[in-house]
């Protein structure tokens, strides 16, 4: 009865959700970073270096959330 | 007389939303083709989601003060790191809608690149000998005060309209472009 208590309710509800939010946005992640190489090839720039780099990074943000729903609650 | 424009010298104006030889390429360039003008929607059109993006950090400021006492530390670090990511997502589209949704006018043909929601491309391409009008309009106080509207592109026959919507100075992007269509 000890695990329906509010708390581990909680944890479980916020766990579950950020475990489904950081699935959606690794997908999101990857959908960009595919689509800022397209773009940056339609439009060459200087800058484009930044853009993948950014759209690269948050790949692995993705995957740092999706950790962190697992490990920290 | 009318006044030229110098078309010569590079010239990158209001955070690179109104650029004289960009210096960059883009796709279906040809060869001997020279970029002369780049736009992008004027700086200023993107406030709202510049303040939306702060509106929501301000507010997580608020739901940890009134929740703290709610959600244990850990809740608070998963909740408070997720809405920071996605608010940086959100601003980043937003970033990316705004740098490569550009129209492009070159020595030979006028060029909108558009990217609607990062996943749907469109681009439409219209010859200078094509061009029958370019007409730009400014409505509203905002765009009178920042000095920013709408430039239309009408073109003879089967060969599409091209719009660049919320464009900076369109008076002088119209001159630009009618100076090149009387130059060839």
């Amino acid at each position: 009865m000890d695990f329906f208590s509010d708390q581990n309710l909680i944890n479980l509800f916020i766990k579950l959700f950020a475990i489904v939010l950081g699935t959606m946005y690794l997908f999101y992640a990857v959908i960009v970073y595919r689509q800022t190489n397209v773009m940056l090839k339609a439009i060459e720039d200087k800058n484009g270096l930044i853009l993948r780099t950014i759209s690269f990074i948050q790949i692995f943000i993705a995957i740092i959330l999706i950790i962190l729903a697992f490990i920290i609650i | 007389m009318a006044e030229t424009i110098s078309l010569d010298k590079s010239e990158h104006d209001r955070f690179h939303s109104f650029c004289i030889r960009p210096g960059i390429r883009f796709e279906s360039q040809a060869e001997n083709e020279e970029i002369i003008l780049m736009l992008r929607a004027h700086p200023i059109t993107q406030l709202p989601w510049i303040l939306n993006s702060i509106f929501s950090l301000i507010l997580l400021v608020f739901f940890d003060f009134f929740t703290r006492s709610f959600f244990t530390g850990p809740q608070l670090i998963v909740i408070n790191t997720y809405v920071i990511v996605f608010t940086f997502a959100y601003a980043y589209l937003n970033v990316l809608n705004y740098f490569f949704n550009v129209g492009i006018v070159t020595n030979m043909r006028i060029v909108d690149i558009d990217f609607h929601s990062v996943i749907y491309k469109e681009v439409t391409a219209t010859k200078l000998d094509k061009i029958e009008d370019t007409t730009s309009k400014a409505s509203g106080y905002f765009s009178s005060f920042f000095n920013y509207g709408d430039l239309f592109v009408q073109t003879a026959g089967k060969e599409a309209n091209i719009e660049f919507p919320n464009v900076p100075d369109p008076q002088r992007a119209t001159k630009i472009i009618n100076e090149l269509i009387h130059r060839d």
